[in-house]
Parts: structure tokens; sequence; C-alpha cells
């Protein structure tokens, strides 16, 4: 064998175990979102006051007594977009069952500033426009605390009382878990 | 192109016919269906069938360009190593590199494999906060030039089979 075969080879067999690894954090990585990190849950959410795109501020006082997902997400983030399509196809639903929807972008998006909040939430349609889905920005403070480790996607399912029940990310990956919790909040 | 041309007929003649048709449709149709999920997986969040309904007809293409592309430079390599008694170097390596590339945007967006890797080589989470978001934003934004990069790789890969397999067939002949 000479030894450009030899490289060629060696070089076919980091591809593919490359490729395996990819295939791996690929299918792994979405689902494990939630477990590795972030609020835990039970803990209460901190009670911060979001600031809206429509100029307004959302208090923890106009959220409490009500469920609601708490989604934290960039702009130029694909699985957000996807999710975000997945939101406003049940979001009527979740306006029937009592739940809210507070859609708020990561400070800075993480670095990388992408398409404006206010063009992303276009993108959504009508839909977006329902009473019961908040579109914010959450400040530098406020990211780092609901989200420590900087996951461009990631949401927690807040009880009526402020406790956190759930946590995940990409919702049009995950949406049985929200409905689960939209029916029973 | 001659080469190209002289290369695909020899691949789909006797006696290499049979596997051909074999390795293009049964691989191709594997591999093609693997990006058809993998491709839209990026919208989704995840690997999964679900991801179908965020597909477009753009990726649909890019699916069957990268899955029979591929097949044929496999096909072509099997044809050349029955008739000559060698596989051919460089077409192989392009055709993975290609559908490794290709799987990039899906695989390191939006999900916590780069902040978890930073995390894991010791950077510091202010430092995480700000650039974690530069590298997912990366492969996010620039999804659909990884495929067009990764299909021009695979298509080159065939046409680097077609001419490895060509040169082949005349050294052969020499030798003879």
């Amino acid at each position: 064998m000479t030894m450009t075969n030899l490289i060629s080879r060696r070089l076919h067999a980091c591809c593919l175990v490359f490729a395996g690894m990819l295939l791996a954090l690929a299918v792994w990585f979405p689902q494990s979102a939630a477990a590795s990190g972030d609020l835990s849950v039970g803990a209460s959410v901190p009670p911060f006051s979001y600031r809206l795109i429509d100029g307004k501020v959302l208090t923890p006082a106009a959220l409490r007594g009500r469920p609601y997902v708490l989604w934290l997400m960039a702009t130029w983030c694909s699985s957000c977009q996807g999710g975000t399509a997945v939101v406003a196809q049940h979001i009527a639903e979740l306006r029937a069952r009592g739940i809210s929807v507070v859609q708020l972008e990561v400070a800075q998006d993480l670095g990388y500033p992408g398409p404006p909040l206010a063009a992303f939430r276009k993108a959504a349609g009508m839909a977006a426009a329902s009473p019961n889905w908040y579109w914010g920005e959450a400040t530098e403070a406020q990211t780092r605390a609901l989200d420590p480790h900087a996951y461009p996607d990631l949401y927690y399912l807040v009880d009526a009382r402020g406790r956190i029940v759930g946590t995940d990310g990409a919702p049009a990956a995950t949406w049985s878990r929200i409905a689960t919790f939209a029916a029973h909040p | 192109m001659q080469r190209l041309i002289l290369a695909l007929t020899t691949t789909f003649s006797r006696p290499a016919l049979a596997r051909t048709l074999v390795i293009v449709l049964v691989l191709g149709s594997l591999i093609s269906f693997f990006y058809v999920v993998a491709l839209p997986a990026g919208t989704l969040g995840a690997l999964s069938f679900a991801a179908l309904r965020f597909l477009t007809p753009w990726q649909v293409l890019a699916s069957v360009l990268l899955g029979y592309g591929f097949a044929l430079v496999i096909a072509m390599n099997a044809a050349a190593a029955g008739g000559n008694g060698g596989l051919r170097k460089g077409a192989g390596a392009l055709g993975i590199g290609g559908l490794v590339a290709s799987l990039l945007p899906s695989s390191l967006c939006c999900t916590p494999v780069i902040p978890l890797v930073l995390a894991a080589l010791g950077v510091s989470a202010p430092t995480i906060f700000r650039t974690s978001g530069v590298f997912q934003a990366f492969f996010a934004l620039h999804a659909a030039a990884f495929v067009s990069v990764s299909i021009g790789l695979v298509l080159l890969s065939v046409w680097l089979a077609a001419y490895n397999f060509t040169s082949g067939c005349a050294l052969a002949a020499e030798k003879r």
C-alpha cells in the first residue's frame, strides 16, 4: 500500500467518524437541552419585567396567576423560526386554554445580531398579533439569569404560581411537551 | 465532458450494469432519503421525520443531487475497480467531504453543542455569551451556502471519478 493510499484511507476513516459524531450530536442534543442545566424545574421564575417590542412592559403582576411559556431565542436561529411557525399554528388553541407565550430575543442575539425581532414577528403572520403572544427583548441581566448557558433556543413552562414545571428547546420538535402542559397547566 | 460521458457509458454497460444499478438505486435512494430528513432538521431542531413539514423544493433538489451524485461516484469506483483492479483516489474523499459539510448547519446551529464545547474548552461564561452566537449564527445564516458548496464538492467528485476512470482505462490498455 502506498503512502498516498494510506493517507487517503485514513482521511476517509476520519471523515466517516466525524460524520458519525455530527449525526450523534444532531440526534442527541436537542432533546438533552432541558436536562443540561438552566433554571431547574420547581424553581420560581425571577420576577422580571420584560420590555416588549410594541413599547409596553410586561410586568410580573400581569403574568401572575397565568401559566405561560417563556421562550428565549435568537433571531438568526433556524429552529426558532420553525418553532415560531408551530406556535403560530397553535396560538389560538393556547389562548383558549389560558396559556400565554412570552417570546424574548436574547440580549444582542448572543453576540451576532440577527434580523430585527419585528421582522421575525412579521414572518409569523397574523397569528403573531394574538393577545396571548408577547414579543420582547431580554436585557443582558435577564439573559444571563434565564439562559446561563447561552443556548439560542430555550423555553420554560411556567405554571400559574410562577414555578417552572418543564424546560426544553426547539418548540417545533418538542411541541407534544407544550401541548401536554397546555392540557394540564 | 467526453471523459464523463465515456465513464458513465462504461459504468452503465455490461458487465458493471447490474452492480451499478444496485449501487445507484439503493445507495443513492438511502442517502437522498437521509438528506430529505436531515436538511430541514435544522428548522425543526431535531433529526426526526417531523422535519419533513419544513422541507423546501431546494432541499429536495439538494438531497437528490447529494445522494445520487455520491452513489454515482461509488458506482464509478466500483466499475473502475472491476475493470482495472484499483479504486481511484480523491473522488471519494471529496464526496464524503461534501456529505459531511452539508450536515454542519443543522448539526451545529441552535443546539447546545457549541456552548457546551466552548465550556468544555474552559472558555469563560461571559466569553461564551459574546461568541457562541457568532459561530452558530454563521452556520445558520449560511446554511444554503454550505449545502451549495457540498453539492459542488459531490459534483466535482463525480467529475474526478470519471476523469480517473477514463485515465485508468488508457493506462490499462497501454500496459497490455
